[in-house]
């Protein structure tokens, strides 16, 4: 079983221009304690077809990892606009948090991102060079896409858990407290 | 800052600056000049936010001062010598867009000086469980309350003009709540608001300083600063949250005070001795308790306004209580954050469980934590007795008054000694307190240090109970006027804490025998026969107090009443708030001839404390307890081991829902019969269990407890049924009066 379990994200200050910062409140418990600090990451996925756009907005350790509930605050940059194709600026995009353990991802949450002009004029006639300062972003906090990855949390006991990672992802949507099962998949429409 | 160094040079003005004012947020400087206007500044990059004129154009060139104030709650700014034809005004200045959109209008010459009250106010006192954290709406002419009615908080601001008035208002009401004409002669210069809020302090040119005291009722209850924080930080979120990122522009500010205006926070009530329901049976140790309530817990343990992101449901666009994490770059560059801990509090299990589990052994006045004696710990083994209610049985009654009230004494033996009647005319005993089972480890005969800890229900959200602890402490203190020849002073040094912030301290002599105190005192007993009672802040209320012998026992109510044993026997019960004697009398006739302890005159006590009814109730060593009667005047035996045959001997036990301050006593009673030897169970005719049941009826009057008065009753009753169903022959002394016949009668019609 999973040693860490969010419990629950909240996106602070959204939705915002798309230069400011992400602010995310990021609630989890930790079930057994843990020697090394959590990896936690914020991505920005720039293109849906193309990886390469992906922008790691912020990477942070948290920790130490003992037995309770915990919260924080992850703050991260926004992304740049220079790395994004001008064409994939305005609409909708993901933007992935996710949480890693001795570099095994083990939870992944993903959110659609909607970027569009605040104003109805530019909104209606979009400028050909988009106007970054006016567009503003939409985190669609209430409907995160929550990925579990089993992975061996305590290497050192002899690896009697499962192999790492995308063997067999769980995913389930909008209610992060479903426990882990393997195989179970239910898509949400968005 | 630290370092003295001038951080920056706000240019801006064109004449000379004549009052700065901080943003209590922390977002913003205010300042007003002689070029009659306010200029509003960020703190963030010292950059202009705004330039605000026009109210003090006609103002006269020059004054002394311009000084301003900000309004703790951060809303508004009152600027001074403002005029709006044909009256002086206090123009204020609303956070957002910096414009005068009221004036305190009524003096007859310029304003000279405005002053907030530190604090915010609130009428009805906190009953409410919810602050919309909503700004008072407050508009010339009428006041604009927005959502809930009393239970808004506002600001108080006092105003002093050139026309040598003071006046006072509330950002409640449209009028003034306190105009003051005739204080002075000439024109009012300064003003300032005492600490606790309550005071105001004046004075003028003409060289007078006067003084204004206002009453809770005339300001309202003031808010205490957790809660202040917690509206500045609905409003406005925390700083601390954002850490880098400060307003950047007023707007922003609107939004974020929009946006929290959507998310209800709601007040928690602290108390965890009312989340105690006394309903449930004291035998489940009180985690069912908290499985009600885990959620306003976490809320209230990490101290945070509780943010409803933690209690419910995700939900989106919501600005939470600021997280507390700690944020760090680690050696190689990566940031590293330590997160808040979060979660149900562990003290309040060792609180319940310590409280409701009878069935642990029935050690007296032993190492049993009280209730709210969290982080109490005499250090002294020798001091087991500090614990201050000794029986764990009486779950009930601590959870009734615990947390408002703390006690503690000492057990080293005092002994009473009684003379005999045919010896001497005064009979003097002495009071010792009964000894622990375990025996002592300590060598040490001096107490170290003594402590307890009281919980204030009007705290609101915020847990940490104050302590007070007192530990001997020996210094040496130089003779002057002798040939340099230094002796060793033993004094005692009174520390009251709360959490890890010092109260206050004092130091008397003597060494501490008792500790007591309530929201409202504490009180301090030595061995030496000195009493010190201390108001809640530490300051010295009343004279040293001499009881003429060591002080034993002592405990107070959750008011101002404050009860006393001396070791000779004396007993005294005070009124603190009214200054009198409300009882003084002795434990002398409770002096049983027939013990063989009292050969010597000795009386062992258990435990001496205020009963829920307000009279004292005493437990001697043999469990047997009493009540003084403060209308008899005389001690009257609530419980006693008389009965050992009745049926009902044993009937309140631990099962019963309801334990009352009775049948606690009882259960001591019966536990420590229990363990005598050669004690065997008897068949009674009936007479025993009748006048058992008699005396508890009696005795549960005698307490006020009237759950266990009507169960008493109704065991009575049904008792007497069934007797007269066998006897089938009315005995009328059985009967005591008529209502008790009507229903005997009820109950024999019914087994019929």
């Amino acid at each position: 079983m999973s040693a860490v379990n969010i419990t629950n994200v909240t996106v602070l200050d959204n939705p915002a221009s798309f230069l400011s910062a992400f602010q995310f409140e990021i609630s989890y418990e930790c079930l057994t304690p843990l020697k090394d600090d959590l990896e936690w990451k914020l991505i920005y996925v720039g293109s849906a077809e193309d990886e390469t756009y992906d922008q790691l907005l912020e990477s942070v350790l948290v920790g130490p990892v003992n037995v309770g509930n915990y919260r924080f605050v992850l703050q991260a940059d926004p992304p740049d606009p220079s790395r994004i194709r001008e064409e994939d600026i305005i609409g909708v995009t993901v933007l992935l948090l996710t949480c890693s353990y001795l570099g095994q991802e083990f939870i992944r949450v993903g959110y659609y991102v909607n970027n569009d002009y605040d104003d109805e004029q530019l909104r209606e006639e979009p400028p050909p060079k988009v106007l970054i300062e006016k567009v503003q972003r939409n985190i669609l906090s209430d409907k995160p896409r929550v990925t579990k990855f089993p992975i061996n949390f305590h290497p050192e006991n002899g690896g009697n858990e499962e192999p790492p990672p995308s063997d067999q992802p769980v995913e389930n949507d909008g209610n992060e407290e479903v426990p882990a099962s393997p195989n179970q998949n239910e898509e949400q429409d968005p | 800052m630290s370092n003295g160094i001038c951080t920056a040079v706000l240019r801006g003005h064109s004449s000379l600056v004549k009052g700065v004012a901080w943003d209590p947020i922390g977002s913003f400087i205010a300042s007003q000049s002689d070029d009659k206007t306010v200029i509003i500044w960020r703190t963030s990059d010292w950059s202009l936010a705004h330039k605000t004129e026009g109210h003090w154009a006609k103002s006269l060139g020059s004054t002394f001062f311009r000084r301003l104030g900000w309004s703790p709650c951060g809303h508004f700014i009152t600027t001074t010598h403002g005029y709006q034809k044909p009256r002086h005004s206090a123009p204020v200045l609303e956070r957002g867009e910096w414009a005068a959109t009221f004036d305190f209008l009524g003096h007859n010459a310029p304003i000279i000086v405005v002053k907030f009250n530190h604090s915010m106010f609130r009428r009805n006192f906190a009953n409410s469980q919810e602050v919309k954290a909503t700004p008072v709406g407050w508009a010339n002419g009428a006041a604009a309350k927005i959502g809930g009615k009393e239970s808004q908080p506002y600001n108080v601001i006092a105003i002093g003009s050139q026309d040598r008035t003071i006046t006072v208002w509330t950002t409640a009401t449209p009028r003034p709540l306190f105009v003051a004409k005739h204080f002075f002669g000439q024109s009012v210069v300064d003003l300032s608001w005492s600490p606790d809020g309550y005071s105001l302090f004046a004075c003028s040119l003409d060289g007078t300083v006067a003084t204004f005291h206002f009453e809770a009722k005339e300001l309202g209850h003031r808010l205490s600063d957790a809660e202040l924080d917690e509206l500045k930080r609905s409003r406005y979120g925390d700083a601390r949250g954002r850490q880098s990122n400060l307003a950047e522009s007023p707007a922003q500010l609107l939004l974020e005070a929009a946006s929290a205006k959507q998310t209800t926070s709601k007040k928690v009530a602290l108390d965890v001795q009312e989340s105690q329901i006394p309903a449930k049976p004291p035998v489940e140790l009180g985690l069912t308790n908290k499985s009600s309530e885990p959620q306003n817990n976490d809320g209230k343990k990490s101290g945070l306004a509780a943010s409803d992101g933690l209690n419910k449901a995700m939900s989106s666009a919501r600005i939470s209580s600021p997280v507390k994490q700690r944020e760090y770059r680690r050696a190689d560059g990566r940031k590293r954050i330590i997160p808040e801990v979060v979660g149900v509090p562990i003290q309040q299990k060792n609180i319940s469980s310590n409280a409701q589990s009878p069935a642990l052994d029935f050690p007296v006045g032993s190492s049993d934590r009280r209730k709210n004696d969290n982080g109490a710990v005499p250090s002294d083994v020798g001091l087991r007795e500090a614990s201050v209610r000794g029986t764990v049985g009486r779950s009930s009654d601590l959870k009734e008054r615990s947390g408002v009230t703390a006690r503690a004494t000492v057990t080293d033996s005092l002994v009473i000694e009684k003379v005999p009647v045919s010896a001497a005319q005064d009979h003097s005993i002495n009071v010792e307190k009964s000894g622990s089972m375990r025996p002592s480890s300590s060598t040490a005969s001096s107490s170290t240090s003594l402590s307890i800890s009281v919980f204030d229900k009007k705290e609101g959200e915020d847990m940490t109970p104050v302590c007070l602890e007192a530990c001997l402490r020996e210094h040496a203190m130089n003779d002057i006027a002798g040939v340099g020849h230094a002796c060793m002073m033993k004094e005692t040094e009174i520390v009251c804490t709360k959490g890890s912030q010092t109260l206050w301290s004092d130091r008397i002599s003597g060494k501490v025998s008792v500790l007591a105190g309530n929201a409202n005192f504490w009180a301090v007993g030595c061995e030496d026969g000195c009493l010190q009672v201390y108001t809640k802040c530490g300051r010295r209320a009343l004279p040293t107090m001499m009881m003429g012998s060591a002080a034993t026992f002592i405990d107070c109510d959750e008011s101002w009443k404050l009860l006393l044993v001396t070791k000779k026997g004396s007993l005294y019960l005070w009124d603190l708030f009214n200054r009198n004697c409300l009882l003084h009398d002795s434990l002398a006739s409770l002096v049983s001839l027939d013990l063989s302890s009292s050969a010597k005159g000795i009386m062992k006590v258990i435990s001496v404390k205020l009963s829920k009814s307000g009279f004292p109730l005493v437990v001697l060593a043999t469990r047997h307890a009493f009540l003084f009667d403060m209308s008899l005047m005389c001690w009257l035996r609530v419980a006693d081991d008389c009965f050992p045959a009745s049926n009902f001997a044993s009937s309140w036990s631990l099962g019963s829902i309801h334990t009352g301050e009775l049948a606690a006593l009882q259960v001591d009673v019966r536990k420590y019969l229990a363990r005598k030897p050669g004690w065997t169970r008897v068949t009674d005719d009936g007479v025993q269990t009748r006048a058992h049941l008699e005396a508890q009826l009696a005795s549960s009057l005698a307490l006020k407890s009237p759950n266990e008065y009507r169960q008493g009753l109704l065991s009575y009753i049904r008792f007497l049924a069934r007797i007269m169903f066998s006897i089938r022959l009315l005995d009328p002394s059985i009967i005591i009066n008529q209502s008790l016949a009507n229903y005997t009668y009820l109950c024999l019609q019914r087994s019929r």
